[in-house]
């Protein structure tokens, strides 16, 4: 985050620009000229709602794999962790509303959540199973 | 989904593209039965590599990156577009937002715009598209164009017969106009591209790419 504000926005803002795209769509960046540097497996779930803003949130486990396109084989990067992403989208028109959306409903989250560092997981929160039956 | 066929006008030697060919190729669908229905619009866009600087003396290109990508947009689905690569005999189907993909990774530039638009006719299980080929924004006509839809058939092969039986009526038809030309199909290498006999909407994209290429070799 740049500009003024910046500190005060305990959030990411990043331009994203996504398309769907058929199946040869890797041979097609071979083929103007990309080299493949890495693949990541990412397993986990989507959540899409209306809460104030168009939010998707996941939760997801980034995956290796030993050779290339191996599904089969993946192994967990950071094992028993986790990473949960918060997301809406937002256009200049809508900015502010959606930044006080999107941070609310984390802090509407946080309960449930405990910050781990790769390979050093602190385990489920003691009281989220608490936590989560209040929300709902 | 039903199967598609593109002609484009051929000029004989020394004549010119003009729009009363245009005009009396649709007095010929009407002639025929047809029942004007609508408008219809594709374009193709051209997009050629950005060189940059750090690419080595003059900003040329690494050998093996294709000259030129050619987008297609189909406007009667507009939240899809085509992107082919023919270097690779490779159609690539995306969604509307591919192009901005594209302008961020700032390796391809669109340079060319060509909309292919006009008239469509209804006439019993065929549709009719005539229309002119012109750069965006641009009345100069490049190219006249027809396409035939056949409803009941999605099969290249099965419907091959009545496609030439009806072109066949066709130019009957527009011959007696004796006017300076005629449409010709070119086929296009759909099992180059990896495409099935079962007719779909990159069978179109790769159509529009071969009659570019028709178009383009005419004015030449």
């Amino acid at each position: 985050m740049r500009g003024a504000g910046a500190e005060q926005i305990s959030i990411l803002v990043r331009t994203i620009v996504e398309s769907k795209a058929s199946s040869n769509v890797l041979r097609y960046f071979y083929g103007i000229g990309y080299k493949l540097d890495h693949e990541i497996l990412k397993v986990g779930f989507a959540f899409r709602f209306q809460r104030g803003a168009q939010f998707t949130v996941t939760v997801t486990s980034a995956n290796k794999m030993p050779k290339l396109h191996a599904t089969d084989e993946a192994v967990q990067v950071t094992p028993g962790i986790q990473l949960v992403e918060i997301t809406a989208p937002a256009a200049a028109n809508n900015y502010n509303d959606v930044v006080s959306a999107v941070t609310s409903f984390c802090e509407y989250l946080a309960p449930l959540l405990h910050l781990s560092k790769p390979g050093n997981s602190t385990g489920i929160v003691p009281t989220a199973g608490a936590a989560a039956a209040s929300l709902m | 989904m039903p199967r598609r066929r593109l002609m484009h006008w051929h000029p004989n030697p020394g004549a010119t593209l003009n729009s009363q060919i245009l005009a009396e190729a649709c007095s010929c669908a009407e002639s025929l039965g047809g029942t004007k229905d609508g408008r219809w619009k594709t374009s193709i866009i051209s997009c050629r590599p950005i060189t940059r600087d750090s690419m080595g003396a003059g900003g040329r290109l690494p050998p093996d990156v294709p000259g030129e990508l050619l987008g297609v947009a189909l406007h009667e689905h507009p939240g899809l577009y085509f992107s082919i690569l023919r270097t690779h005999r490779l159609v690539l189907q995306a969604d509307a937002a591919f192009p901005h993909v594209m302008e961020k990774l700032q390796s391809y530039k669109a340079r060319v715009s060509l909309d292919f638009e006009g008239f469509q006719y209804q006439l019993g299980d065929f549709c009719l598209r005539i229309g002119k080929c012109a750069p965006n924004n641009s009345e100069t006509m490049r190219g006249i164009i027809m396409e035939v839809e056949y409803y009941p058939l999605s099969s290249i092969e099965k419907s091959r017969a009545i496609m030439v039986d009806f072109f066949d009526i066709w130019q009957e038809t527009l011959a007696k106009k004796s006017l300076p030309g005629r449409f010709i199909h070119v086929e296009s290498n759909f099992s180059e591209y990896g495409l099935s006999d079962h007719y779909s909407f990159q069978h179109t994209a790769v159509q529009y790419a071969t009659c570019l290429q028709q178009l383009m070799a005419v004015r030449a």
